[in-house]
């Protein structure tokens, strides 16, 4: 029988398709990384039993398994390097539980964020979340992808707990304190801890880009929505004096929301799509701004709001680089209002996607540093964009303090016409080459997309032999994912 | 089993004193004996079947503990890796095993800027947390004491009420250098690529997930030799004092930025409304219900202090029993003296609320800085053993204590020490998504009664009733992984969870010989069986593990599909031997 007949089986005829039209898609995505091939076919499971015999099938035929959860893609891990099973996870999203005494929500891969800040916002809550993604995005790829969240506040940080997933081999696992039996109906447990059994086996799925298994629900910590908010800009003139403050800031443990960018990433998010407030905004706003959020819990908010906002005067009034703490942002009348809640939310659907205004598309380069290095990684990130002559003044910034800013996610934007291939050649060499400069200066790329990761994984020897190791465990046949990671 | 070589050769010895000079190798049976029980010195159940090392070696550095771990596998030589030896599990299971004590790698080293602390394995948590002090911040000391080595306690458990704010401790290890099984050193996080550590995860899969679970290994997958990990930001204007109070002393809060609440509660429902409120307000530093029995223990001199005044009060105690657990709060202002204001108002407001009534409380440190509780506090009643040490929800905290307490009271009580129908120790953790649960036993090592019907061999029936309650019930349990009966959680977990752990366990350790055997050894549960037979249907450790099918009955009439608990293996696998 053939593949497509098998799959058939398992899913319903009108959820597999094999033709080149239904493949298409599944080929392309905004990343830089070329795909030449096309999977087998793509097939559409409903519930975790489908996806356990969808592996279980691919073991026997050796036949590569890509799990697809989001509808457009950034780093080309869900390319079909090698062909195989596109598994599009998108009609398995279900909101499973709420626990609102716990505030913990049980979701399938194929919820978006989209739909999953609404339902949350509507019981006073909401899911942490990482700078304005697409609502279309899985929530679930988000926290696998460990995507870094806007706001720095948790000290426990991590909002995943336990989870479902099916291992490579075809074994059907639960981890941490859901791995109880029974779970969920007939168990006391409600799967808060993410540990265990026995070793963290979500350690090795996340970051993993598919590599070892198909998650086929999550766990979520949701907090409380802020009764009250208040949004202040603290701006600069070069990158390097915002740092001490941050420190300063993060320390002292003032505010939930807090981020620090260019006027470009400012000018792309704070505009309306059209090409002149975009230069109206470029013109008028600072060029670098903290954006920071106090926020008032469910009780006595404007007193949190008070000692907060003390202490940030004290803090600022100590930084003779800070230029002004401003309520509002020039060209930007009212945006202070909208913005806590554009930072809990994805970016709105029918709009664009912000990095994508520009040019139609845009290459991320990102990864995890100390935020003391900010400022020499962008002198040699702009030295290296001009270089290769890229306009560096449309290169985005955008720097995210890490746990009271221990660390912090660092993002350059570059943003590209999709259609101009010397264009985007350019932007492939400078961004390959920057990579390499910033490597050697010490940044941890801690997940290195399809293009970087020879390198990082070459110089982590190792890591990477050991990683191998559970790898064999985990997915014996190597079916998951070939060509993703080190694998 | 490993293939255990009879004794250490004179070979095998001299390649050791090779790597680190005379002067740190012995097999002087006067220190080797005292290699067997650490910290924990009397009457605790995990320590059966421990016994006394063929050699004791002490590294100073990574590459000896890379070549003694080498030497270890040229031989066939089963090694333990110790830290500080508060714990039991240091104590090897198979005979003539090196062990390798860490305790001269002591290296500290800060990065203050970004709250990084990276320690060898012979450090202790004492001086780490009094460092931190020192530079605005702060870590958490596990409640049971600061003399436990930082990495030793980091593998395993670390655990105190500051889980509150600060999470789980697999989440606040950074980069890590290890010495595998196998004698390959590797580096994780930003060690990886780097010579800084103050980053965790990758790249790639986070082999962090290898390093322990809810607990630890146990020092069954090689050996650390360096750990980064967080440390937490705390600002106080002035140091906290230490005091003398009789025959302790304590560090005394400056009670403007640090301070503690106590609460008489009118009912369970209200503690239990209590204690969510004031994590969904994201208030406090830590948050937990502390039982009457606990505070006697805090508060006895002796042993005969203990018993003089818990006896006697059992009336107060159950008359008031569900009012006489406290609601006990610490609150920090770690942005200022303001903030512990505004929360101290929350507070109150949360406590009016629901009835709860503010007691007096000393305002010193009890449990988190100094830790001078540690050894007294555990043993009051002679006996003692944690049967259950678990983060899941409140919901589950309440009923795991339930489940336990009916269980011991049935069938256990006495010999163990009647608790007068108490639950256990709660505290939320990860602010208040999750709730962290003990329950101690404890009884008289002293008690007139036979063998079968002693508080130890009692305390170990309850502890494998615990572990099948569990699974009765779908109970979260921290007996799983090497401190379980594997035959019982193995299949039960996961499920199969015994299968893969027991196989990545292979991938790194093929000779089996890091702290074998992977879960507790059949010699000791053989000698409990005879009498368990009637009570859990099975002969002997491997009749339980191979064909005590038992355990999927109580699933199946449950409505749990039997077939997804049980591996493979459990059926076909003829070698009848796990490993
Ligand atoms: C009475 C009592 C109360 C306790 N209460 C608490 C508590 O409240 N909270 C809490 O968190 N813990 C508690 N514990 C557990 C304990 O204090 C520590 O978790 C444990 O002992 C770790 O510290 P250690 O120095 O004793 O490590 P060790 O006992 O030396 O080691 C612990 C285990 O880890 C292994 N190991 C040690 N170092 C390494 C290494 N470098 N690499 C690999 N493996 C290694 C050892 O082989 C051993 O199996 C308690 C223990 C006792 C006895
Ligand atoms: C093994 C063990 C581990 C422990 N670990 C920790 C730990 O990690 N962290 C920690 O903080 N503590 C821990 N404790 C408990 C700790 O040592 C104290 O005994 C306990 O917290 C009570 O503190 P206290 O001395 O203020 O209270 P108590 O001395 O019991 O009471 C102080 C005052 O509170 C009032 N009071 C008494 N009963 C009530 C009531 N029902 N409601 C309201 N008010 C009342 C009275 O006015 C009383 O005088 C542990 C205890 C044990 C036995």
């Amino acid at each position: 029988m053939q593949i497509k007949a098998k799959l058939a089986e398992i899913v319903g005829k009108e959820h597999v398709d094999a033709t080149r039209k239904a493949l298409l898609p599944y080929s392309k995505d905004h990343s830089l990384l070329e795909c030449n091939g096309l999977a087998d076919v793509v097939v559409w499971p409903d519930d975790a039993d489908q996806v356990h015999k969808i592996v279980q099938l691919a073991n026997e035929i050796k036949m590569p398994v890509i799990p697809v959860s989001s509808e457009q893609h950034f780093h080309g891990s869900t390319l079909p390097k090698m062909g195989g099973i596109i598994m599009d996870l998108k009609r398995m999203n279900r909101i499973l539980d709420v626990d609102v005494p716990d505030r913990l929500v049980r979701i399938e891969p194929g919820v978006t964020w989209g739909q999953l800040q609404p339902e949350m916002n509507k019981i006073g809550h909401r899911v942490v979340m990482p700078l304005m993604p697409l609502a279309s995005s899985s929530v679930v790829s988000s926290l696998l992808e460990r995507e870094v969240p806007t706001n720095p506040r948790y000290e426990y940080g991590e909002p995943m707990t336990s989870n479902e997933v099916i291992w490579g081999s075809g074994m059907r696992f639960r981890t941490g304190s859901a791995s109880v039996p029974g779970f969920p109906d007939k168990a006391d447990s409600r799967g808060g801890n993410p540990e265990g059994p026995g070793t963290n086996w979500y350690r090795f799925f996340q970051g993993a880009e598919g590599t070892m298994g198909v998650v086929t629900w999550s766990i979520v910590k949701f907090e409380y929505l802020p009764e009250l908010d208040k949004t202040y800009f603290i701006t600069f003139d070069k990158i390097g004096d915002a740092i001490e403050p941050l420190y300063q800031m993060q320390r002292r443990m003032i505010g939930n929301e807090c981020l620090l960018i260019n006027n470009q990433v400012g000018a792309l998010i704070f505009g309306d799509g059209s090409d002149k407030t975009y230069q109206a905004l470029k013109r008028q706003l600072p060029p670098w701004f903290i954006v920071l959020v106090l926020s008032g819990p469910p009780r006595s908010p404007e007193a949190k709001l008070a000692y907060e906002k003390k202490a940030l005067d004290e803090v600022c009034a100590n930084q003779p680089t800070v230029l002004r703490v401003d309520e509002s942002l020039p060209g930007a009348v009212g945006l202070e209002r909208k913005l806590p809640g554009m930072l809990r939310n994805p970016w709105p659907a029918e709009r664009t996607y912000w990095k994508h205004q520009l040019k139609g598309e845009c290459e991320d380069l990102l990864f995890i540093a100390k935020m003391e290095q900010a400022a020499a990684f962008t002198e040699l990130v702009t030295e290296t964009a001009g270089a290769h002559g890229y306009d560096v003044r449309q290169m985005g910034v955008y720097l995210q303090p890490i746990e009271q800013g221990r660390a912090c996610h660092m993002e350059y934007q570059f943003y590209y016409d999709p259609e101009d291939e010397t264009d985007k050649a350019m932007v492939k060499a400078l961004y390959m080459d920057a990579a390499a400069k910033l490597f050697e200066q010490g940044a941890f790329f801690s997940r290195p997309y399809s293009l970087l990761s020879p390198m990082v994984f070459d110089k982590a020897r190792g890591y990477t032999n050991t990683i191998t190791k559970v790898k064999e465990v985990l997915d014996p046949n190597y079916i998951m994912c070939p060509g993703n990671v080190c694998f | 089993m490993p293939k255990v070589t009879e004794k250490v050769s004179k070979a095998a010895y001299n390649a050791l004193q090779n790597i680190v000079g005379p002067e740190w190798v012995t097999d002087d049976v006067a220190i080797t004996e005292s290699y067997v029980k650490g910290g924990e010195i009397h009457d605790c159940i995990y320590q059966r079947g421990q016994q006394p090392p063929g050699v004791v070696v002490m590294p100073k550095d990574t590459e000896e503990v890379q070549k003694i771990v080498k030497v270890c596998m040229r031989y066939h030589l089963p090694y333990t890796p110790i830290g500080a030896f508060w714990g039991v599990h240091c104590g090897g299971k198979v005979p003539f095993h090196v062990s390798i004590d860490l305790s001269r790698m002591r290296s500290l080293e800060w990065d203050e800027k970004h709250m990084v602390a990276m320690v060898g394995p012979g450090q202790i948590h004492s001086p780490l947390q009094a460092e931190a002090q020192e530079r605005g911040l702060y870590t958490m000391t596990p409640g049971g004491g600061s003399q436990a080595a930082v990495i030793g306690n980091m593998l395993t458990c670390n655990y105190s009420p500051l889980n509150y704010r600060l999470g789980l401790a697999t989440r606040r290890i950074l980069g890590v250098e290890w010495v595998l099984p196998n004698g390959e050193l590797i580096r994780l996080g930003s060690l990886a690529t780097s010579d800084d550590p103050y980053w965790g995860e990758g790249p790639g899969p986070d082999l962090r997930g290898l390093l322990r679970g809810y607990l630890g290994w146990w020092g069954k997958v090689g050996i650390i030799t360096k750990m980064a990990i967080k440390m937490h930001p705390l600002f106080l204007p002035e140091r906290m004092k230490p005091v003398e109070r009789g025959m302790l002393s304590t560090l005394e809060f400056p009670d403007n930025r640090i301070k503690w609440y106590n609460f008489r509660m009118p009912s369970e429902d209200a503690m239990r409304d209590a204690m969510r409120e004031i994590s969904r307000c994201e208030i406090g530093a830590a948050v937990m219900r502390v039982p009457t029995i606990w505070r006697y223990r805090g508060k006895s001199r002796s042993r005969e202090d203990f018993w003089s005044k818990w006896g006697p009060d059992e009336k107060k105690i159950r008359d008031s029993r569900a009012t006489s657990s406290v609601c006990r709060v610490l609150l920090i202002g770690y942005t200022s003296e303001e903030q512990l204001q505004y929360e101290e108002s929350v507070l109150m407001g949360i406590m009016d609320e629901v009835g709860g009534e503010l007691g007096r409380t000393k305002q010193s440190d009890q449990s988190w800085i100094k830790n001078a509780d540690s050894a007294g506090m555990w043993w009051p009643a002679g006996g003692y053993v944690s049967v259950e040490f678990v983060v899941e929800t409140l919901e589950h905290s309440f009923a795991r204590g339930k489940t336990l307490l009916a269980e011991k009271e049935s069938k256990f009580t006495p010999p163990l020490v009647d608790e007068y129908g108490e639950e256990g120790w709660i505290q939320m953790t990860d602010m208040g998504h999750t709730s962290y649960f003990e329950f101690l036993i404890q009884w008289d090592p002293e008690h007139p009664l036979g063998k079968y019907e002693s508080g130890e061999y009692k305390a170990w029936e309850h502890w494998v009733a615990s572990q099948r309650t569990a699974i009765d019930h779908g109970q979260f349990t921290a007996n799983i992984g090497s401190l379980s009966v594997m035959g019982l959680t193995g299949p039960a977990f996961g499920p199969n969870y015994g299968v893969i752990y027991d196989k990545v366990r292979q991938a790194v350790d093929p000779l089996d010989i890091s702290n074998p055997p992977l879960d507790l050894h059949d010699r000791v549960i053989d000698e409990f069986a005879p009498k368990w037979k009637e009570d859990y249907d099975f002969q002997t450790w491997t009749d339980l593990m191979h064909d005590g099918k038992e355990w999927w009955k109580v699933l199946t009439s449950r409505g749990i599909e039997w077939k997804d608990c049980l591996p493979e293996w459990y059926w076909d696998r003829d070698d009848k031997e796990i490993g």
